[in-house]
């Protein structure tokens, strides 16, 4: 089956890359002899190692290409055109544009082949996201009903075929607890409050007799600092600050080593995720770990839902971030306990109303996240239809019947009364704005698709898969409305 | 000595007609002055500059021509022509000689009193700034009292011949214009001016604080409190100037009379750095603040020599130069005229202007033509009443260029506070006469001692010393269409080949530099950042072909990227990567690629 090679671009952080190991384990999965190149940035190449296998990694230096082109353009140029040189000579058949920027687009154009993901046309000048893309992308117009992980999103970008086997679970590890922090986030927004995680911390050393081990950049050192402050002597001592000491070969070696990794939406969760290390994620702010969480079985997360979750990262800070006390550290406390003591979580800290604790699986899609002690909501059931919808799109079987406990009300019972009827009418007219708004999906595809037509997608098939979805996301509000 | 002018300008007009014409319509000012040295040979001098030696010109000439120890066949280009003395020994060696003379008074002069031309076969004269043809590499040899006068100009050719010519002093102008009045109009003028001369200008326009101004009058009957509120203003406006020149980091700011300015603001302005220059459009005479003010600038522009001069001197002041006014030639212009236009604006004879007193005496005289009379001021109930249009409304800019358009006659007489009609002592020039013939209009305007200087009498505009001569040319020039027309298009040219804003500045900022040498940066202007680009590669690189093909008015690297976005063909190689770095970039800047 062995085609031409393939590269697959991927420019951007360390997060992202980590969360692109999926797609690539399939791509090898489905044909192992194929040559697979990734493009991205340079001082993630130590990682390259740590992934899945590669034939060929072409780095960029990101930063450093920038101030040259200032310095000396003719020197940039050269660089540039080299790496388009090589592709040239690599001679693609396939490359997989993983990232919605100017820079990757022109790379992916210059590495010609059959793009897949953000597709240059228009001689290059333009992107076309391919239908399941523009459908994650109609789906971020409501990010409180997404149910898709990134991971996914690039995972189904390859083409249907066998399914590689999911990675498993984490193993227990022996010993004395080794519990790693990662304190801070790339954005206070998305960071929970370093006294809660000193907090944590000291509950951790004295209930788990846990040694702790903090990660992060030499730039985050401060807050690992203060954490230690923040400790009496005597814990002071189970604590070491690892920050700024690892590089990215050293910090893989602590995230395998370590029994559990605490931390916020980060690269660092995504990494110690992919190495089959148990985490806990916490998560708030703009922070959503259906869209981010950690990738596999067996992770946990806590994630703070008031009315304004998930919120932008963009803009002023935020006036009332209530979302920063909603995960209280006894909780995390606790969570930490049962997976040390290798038991399923039950009886946690009753969380503040809005909170809720999830547990990762998979489904035929990929990854999802299941409320713990909870039922699902309303808008769960709709971000469930509308994954279903996204699983017909690219033609997957779907089990009939589900392992979804609802905890619904009458209203919701209406509601989705109201919205079958406005599915069946063909339009939002008839109801109200809030559950008008979970439309906003459906709506966007069509329009997303419909842009798509001027920049050359077929309109035959753009009306197809909108027939699809539509049809996909009707047939599973209807299912459960039948249901009851 | 007039003997010499026939033979020299015949001689020029063949070698360099465009150079005999400008001589030939150069007036002397009365500060030029030619004088019998002890051996009777002529001397000049110009202002407090003698040229010349007082005894002997003839051999300080030879001996100084002999000291500059030139090679048997070299090229040489003289600074300064004076009368001439120090240019005919190399002359008369037949070596190849060009002389740049910044004043063509001078140049005229020369060729009364020499017999230069004759002798001149090889080389030629430059006139005034027209020396970027002279090629770089010959020899320069300053005549001294010349280089004296002309000192920023001389630095200046020094540096074109030393190879460096072209964008010499790249600078940021803060223009200070006032809350109303005559001089505001000058303002944006000088600003648009200086930008036109490809330096980074700015206007800073306080008229938007003269209704403020306006209203603070009939505030309060207490004067002692109108007076301070009208000081706490001003003030204000200074701190408003103080901010943006501590922002802008101006070379010059240049002032327009009545901008808000007194001596303590102008000395803390000074003490930022920047220079200052103070362009007093005023008559000195109506208006005497400029004794405040003068002192307190590095260089005081004025529209009148003596006796101003002389008074400035009294004050112990050498900052002063003579800087006439000049027009727009992209505000007043020729202009068509719808048919509503034309019947409502038309008129045998026009003016524009202020009812001053002398105006509104001798316009009494001329109604029995065919009259308008537009702008402010004038008393509606006197017999020029019905000749009054808008109800004395005051008149735009862009109205005055369709009037002046509109007219067959436009009237232009200064006014005078003092004088009932015409001023016999009136030695300045208004804008008005510039505006007038740089809109293409025919003007007959009042005698002026400067006049000449600017234009050239009966031929480039018509002029009348009493109300009787006026009324007979306006008979005559109604009745002789061809005529009229003819000499409102020499004013014309002769308006935008000498007396245009951008002309002037140009001066100005040359006598700056004489006045002040060193002080203004030479900056060299910026280049765009594509050319920039350009110097950056190799020129067989490819992307100097994409650059080839972009045009002309694309400098900046984000409209080369608009130009990649909108283009049909499949962006090449080279576009791309291009497109990519510039990418790179923004995202840089952006914190996100």
């Amino acid at each position: 089956m062995t085609e031409g090679k393939v590269l697959v671009v991927q420019l951007a952080r360390l997060g992202d890359l980590v969360q692109t190991w999926p797609l690539l384990r399939r791509l090898r999965h489905q044909d192992p002899a194929r040559p697979l190149d990734l493009l991205g940035d340079r001082t993630l190449a130590a990682l390259v190692d740590v992934g899945p296998d590669l034939d060929h990694f072409w780095e960029v230096d990101m930063s450093g290409l920038s101030s040259l082109w200032q310095r000396d353009p003719a020197g940039a140029y050269d660089r540039v055109q080299h790496l388009a040189e090589g592709f040239r000579k690599r001679n693609y058949d396939l490359v997989y544009n993983l990232n919605f920027s100017r820079v990757a687009l022109l790379f992916s154009y210059l590495a010609g082949g059959d793009v897949r993901g953000y597709r240059p046309v228009k001689g290059g000048r333009e992107f076309l996201r391919e239908p399941w893309l523009a459908l994650v992308y109609a789906l971020v117009h409501a990010r409180k009903i997404n149910r898709v992980h990134l991971s996914d999103v690039f995972r189904h970008l390859a083409p249907a075929g066998e399914q590689e086997p999911f990675p498993g679970a984490p193993v227990a590890k022996k010993g004395e607890p080794i519990i790693a922090l990662q304190v801070a986030t790339r954005h206070p927004k998305r960071t929970w409050p370093l006294k809660a995680f000193t907090r944590l911390a000291g509950l951790l050393i004295k209930r788990l007799g846990a040694q702790i081990w903090l990660v992060g950049t030499r730039a985050e050192a401060s807050l690992g600092e203060a954490l230690r402050e923040g400790l009496s002597p005597a814990q002071r001592e189970q604590v070491i600050n690892l920050q700024g000491k690892t590089d990215l070969g050293e910090l893989t070696a602590r995230l395998r080593e370590c029994h559990l990794l605490i931390s916020g939406d980060t690269g660092t969760l995504h990494l110690a995720a992919a190495l089959g290390t148990r985490t806990v994620g916490i998560f708030l702010g703009p922070a959503s770990c259906f869209e981010t969480g950690p990738y596999g079985e067996g992770h946990y997360v806590l994630q703070a839902e008031p009315p304004c979750h998930p919120c932008t990262e963009a803009g002023a800070a935020c006036p009332e971030p209530v979302c920063r006390a909603m995960i209280p550290p006894e909780a995390v406390a606790d969570l930490a306990a049962f997976l040390g003591a290798g038991r399923e979580p039950a009886g946690l800290t009753p969380l503040p109303a809005g909170t809720r604790l999830y547990h990762s699986a998979f489904d035929p899609l990929g990854v999802t996240y299941s409320p713990l002690g909870t039922g699902h909501r309303f808008i769960d059931l709709l971000g469930l239809a509308y994954r279903r919808a996204g699983a017909r799109l690219l033609g997957l079987a779907w089990p009939t019947s589900e392992p979804y406990c609802f905890a619904l009300c009458e209203d919701d019972g209406q509601n989705l009364e109201r919205l079958c009827a406005a599915l069946k009418n063909g339009g939002r007219s008839g109801i109200s704005p809030p559950l008008a708004s979970f439309l906003t999906p459906l709506e966007a595809y069509r329009e997303e698709l419909r842009k798509q037509k001027i920049l050359g997608r077929d309109a035959v098939e753009a009306e197809a898969c909108l027939q699809t979805v539509e049809q996909g996301f009707r047939q599973g509000l209807e299912e459960w409305r039948a249901a009851g | 000595m007039m003997e010499y002018w026939e033979k020299n300008i015949d001689i020029l007009k063949e070698r360099q007609p465009e150079l005999a014409e400008i001589i030939s319509c150069a007036h002397i000012p009365p500060d030029h002055q030619v004088l019998p040295s002890k051996t009777a040979a002529p001397f000049l001098q110009v202002g407090q500059q003698r040229l010349h030696s007082t005894y002997d010109p003839h051999k300080e000439g030879v001996e100084w021509a002999r000291a500059q120890d030139l090679g048997d066949e070299e090229a040489v280009v003289i600074f300064g022509l004076g009368l001439g003395y120090h240019v005919l020994p190399f002359l008369k060696e037949g070596r190849e000689v060009w002389v740049v003379e910044p004043d063509p008074a001078v140049a005229r002069l020369a060729l009364e009193h020499q017999d230069l031309l004759s002798w001149w076969t090889r080389g030629g004269l430059c006139l005034g700034r027209n020396f970027t043809d002279l090629p770089a590499g010959m020899r320069l040899v300053p005549h001294p009292p010349s280089r004296r006068l002309h000192a920023g100009l001389y630095r200046r050719l020094a540096a074109h011949l030393a190879g460096q010519g072209g964008a010499a002093g790249f600078l940021r102008i803060l223009v200070v214009g006032p809350l109303y009045g005559g001089s505001h109009p000058i303002a944006g003028a000088s600003a648009r001016a200086f930008q036109g001369l490809g330096h980074q200008a700015e206007l800073l326009d306080f008229a938007p604080f003269y209704q403020g101004y306006q209203t603070l009058k009939g505030v309060t009957k207490d004067k002692a409190t109108e007076h301070r509120l009208t000081q706490d203003l001003l003030r204000f406006l200074g701190d408003i100037l103080v901010a943006r020149v501590r922002d802008m980091q101006p070379d010059l700011v240049f002032f327009l009379a009545q901008a808000p300015v007194d001596p303590k603001l102008l000395r803390t302005l000074r003490s930022e750095g920047p220079l200052l220059a103070y362009w007093f459009v005023e008559d000195f005479q109506v208006f005497p603040y400029w004794r405040d003010l003068a002192p307190e600038v590095d260089v005081f522009f004025t529209l009148q020599r003596e006796p101003f001069f002389g008074e400035l001197k009294n004050l112990g002041l050498k900052n002063f130069s003579f800087l006439p006014l000049a027009s727009d030639p992209e505000v007043y212009r020729p202009v068509t005229l719808t048919a509503t236009e034309s019947r409502q604006l038309s008129a045998a004879v026009s003016f524009v202007g202020a009812g001053y007193q002398n105006r509104r005496e001798f316009f009494q005289g001329l109604l029995d033509f065919d009259v308008k009379i537009w702008g402010s001021d004038w008393n509606l109930h006197s017999p020029l009443g019905p000749f009054i249009q808008k109800k004395g409304a005051r008149v735009s800019e862009e109205e005055a260029v369709k009037i002046f358009n509109a007219s067959r006659i436009n009237l232009n007489l200064h006014s005078s506070p003092y004088h009932l009609g015409i001023n016999p002592e009136g030695d300045y020039v208004n804008p008005r006469t510039f505006d007038l013939a740089a809109a293409g209009a025919f003007q007959l305007v009042d005698v002026r001692a400067q006049l000449p200087e600017f234009f050239v009498p009966e031929e480039e505009v018509a002029t009348f010393q009493s109300l009787a001569e006026a009324r007979t040319k306006i008979d005559h020039y109604l009745a002789h269409e061809e005529e009229r027309l003819r000499i409102a298009l020499n004013g014309r040219k002769r308006c935008l080949r000498d007396h245009t804003y951008r002309v002037r500045l140009g001066q100005a900022l040359e006598m700056l530099e004489d006045i002040c040498p060193g002080r203004l940066p030479q900056r060299v202007r910026p280049k765009p950042p594509l050319e920039q680009l350009r110097r950056q590669f190799p020129d067989d690189h490819p992307v100097q072909i994409m650059l080839a093909r972009v045009p002309p008015e694309v400098e900046e690297l984000s409209q080369l990227v608009d130009c990649l976005r909108k283009g049909e063909e499949p962006l090449t190689e080279t576009e791309a990567i291009f497109w990519l770095l510039h990418e790179f970039q923004q995202g840089l800047e952006r914190g996100r690629f």
